[in-house]
């Protein structure tokens, strides 16, 4: 069954600037997809279609065969719940601190865990960010916010991950986590779909690779399986 | 969570609620002083109601006694007169003598003073309703008549007043409510548009927009609830240093604190609309733009 189905999707912003052109798309369960393409090409707007932080101009997006359309407020923030975000610019509260920007995530999420403090220093370490705990994002640097960012997604474990430029400020060995922690996602049989235009992520050859030009799908070829 | 959700709606606001703060605290004073006038001025109509009256002055000599018993015999066949009361010339000197200079008794008879007095007749009205009425009637017998002059009482101004100020007043009321919920509307619109950003990624991440209308009720109730309570004291220490001055307790019998105390029912549905009701709903439309 399809997770996520794009129909006809267009998306024009006003007043005529058309950033998604036809989009027709199919999104497995277990899949893993990267979106790739120059700057502009309309990644970030496919995938804020995706998580509803936009609505499409025309065209209907399906999950599990429901129309977006028909999903309630109330429906979609219990399937934001089960999903995990890696946003491009980051979207963290920047007056709250580090730990308490994963543990809102964490709670959210509705997931139980015997000791919270300690699981969330468990990721916090394996970022090297454990010592920046309780220092506030705005003091944190652009590339220590993205990482948390990155933590607050996948901490949740969650059945979708989707991720907009997870790795655009991040050093190499940041990067070399990210890619082993979305590996053992996806032999979870867990849904991926990563926006990205890193070669270093793009040559891992991780899964199908779907090109946008101009808003437009040119192609979707199957790298890996 | 909540405590989160609390810095989060604090951190950068807490500058708008104390404004809020000093907003219902004036307003809330104002609505109390509002009210307390309006009563007040009502409970005294009250007592003075049945004794509104109308004086009619006729300047006429004593000679034109009959004149005079003729006008009151017609005026007693008027619709809207209960009572009427005749002072003759001598009655009024009587009670003012003692006011008037002394160098008119040594120039004047009694009797030559009195002729210059004119007789006063008290008309009182069937009902408070029947006082504009009655007036009217008068004011036509005045204008046939030169010799006649009509006198309202302080007091009967007042109660006619008093009993013109009902709608006027629940008009005011009512604009002062819609401007109180105009305040509420523009309060919760500009901290949505001010913690756009923070509230767009809560939901993002899963979070329901219900966390957000309580915790902004909670605030709001709170800071209001602080205006509330302290701009009550001091409207009731006012009013009853008002009350003692104006000698109101006497006259009405209760004083503010008791007349406070007696309407705790009131006060009670008053508190849980100004404070619960009005901004939960607004609340809950001002967030209307963040749902699917």
């Amino acid at each position: 069954m399809n997770l996520f189905s794009f129909q006809n999707v267009n998306k024009i912003y006003p007043p005529y600037f058309k950033a998604l052109i036809n989009i027709n798309l199919e999104i497995k369960e277990g899949d893993f997809i990267i979106l790739t393409g120059s700057t502009g090409a309309g990644k970030t707007t496919l995938l804020k279609l995706l998580y509803r932080e936009e609505k499409p101009t025309s065209g209907e997006i399906f999950y599990k065969n429901i129309s977006y359309s028909e999903l309630k407020t109330r429906q979609f923030n219990q399937l934001r719940q089960k999903w995990g975000i890696i946003f491009q610019d980051y979207k963290l509260f920047p007056d709250l601190s580090v730990y308490e920007n994963i543990k809102i995530s964490l709670i959210l999420s509705g997931k139980k865990f015997k000791n919270m403090k300690i699981f969330i220093y468990e990721y916090l370490e394996r970022f090297l960010l454990a010592h920046k705990a309780q220092k506030k994002i705005k003091e944190l640097s652009g590339g220590e916010q993205q990482k948390v960012g990155v933590i607050r997604a996948l901490i949740r474990d969650p059945e979708v991950l989707i991720a907009d430029e997870p790795t655009g400020n991040l050093d190499p060995d940041s990067i070399k986590e990210i890619l082993q922690i979305l590996k053992e996602f996806h032999n979870k049989g867990k849904t991926i779909i990563l926006a990205t235009h890193d070669p270093i992520i793009i040559n891992q050859k991780l899964g199908k690779l779907i090109r946008l030009k101009q808003g437009e799908l040119i192609n979707n070829v199957e790298l890996f399986e | 969570m909540w405590s989160y959700l609390s810095r989060l709606e604090l951190k950068n606001s807490l500058i708008y609620y104390l404004f809020l703060l000093i907003f219902f605290f004036f307003w809330n004073f104002f609505s109390l002083f509002t009210i307390y006038l309006y009563t007040n001025f009502q409970k005294i109509a009250d007592i003075y109601k049945n004794r509104v009256y109308l004086n009619l002055i006729i300047y006429s000599q004593k000679s034109d006694n009959t004149t005079v018993t003729n006008l009151v015999n017609n005026l007693k066949q008027l619709l809207h007169v209960k009572k009427v009361e005749v002072f003759p010339p001598e009655k009024i000197f009587q009670k003012i003598k003692n006011s008037l200079p002394s160098e008119i008794f040594k120039n004047y008879k009694k009797n030559e003073i009195i002729n210059y007095f004119p007789y006063v007749v008290k008309i009182y009205p069937t009902s408070f309703k029947s006082y504009s009425l009655l007036k009217n009637q008068l004011q036509l017998l005045k204008s046939s008549n030169n010799k006649i002059d009509i006198y309202e009482a302080k007091i009967s101004k007042m109660v006619n007043f008093a009993f013109v100020l009902k709608p006027g007043f629940f008009c005011f009321f009512i604009i002062w409510i819609v401007f109180y919920i105009l305040f509420l509307l523009f309060f919760n619109y500009f901290l949505n548009s001010f913690l756009d950003k923070q509230i767009q990624i809560f939901i993002l991440l899963g979070g329901s927009l219900n966390n957000f209308k309580i915790i902004r009720l909670f605030f709001i109730s709170a800071f209001s609830s602080i205006a509330f309570i302290t701009s009550t004291i001091l409207f009731l220490y006012i009013a009853n240093n008002l009350s003692n001055i104006f000698n109101i307790t006497k006259l009405t019998q209760s004083s503010s604190y008791f007349l406070f105390s007696n309407n705790l029912f009131n006060i009670f549905i008053y508190y849980i609309l100004t404070i619960l009701v009005f901004p939960a709903i607004i609340i809950w439309f001002s967030y209307k733009k963040y749902e699917n």
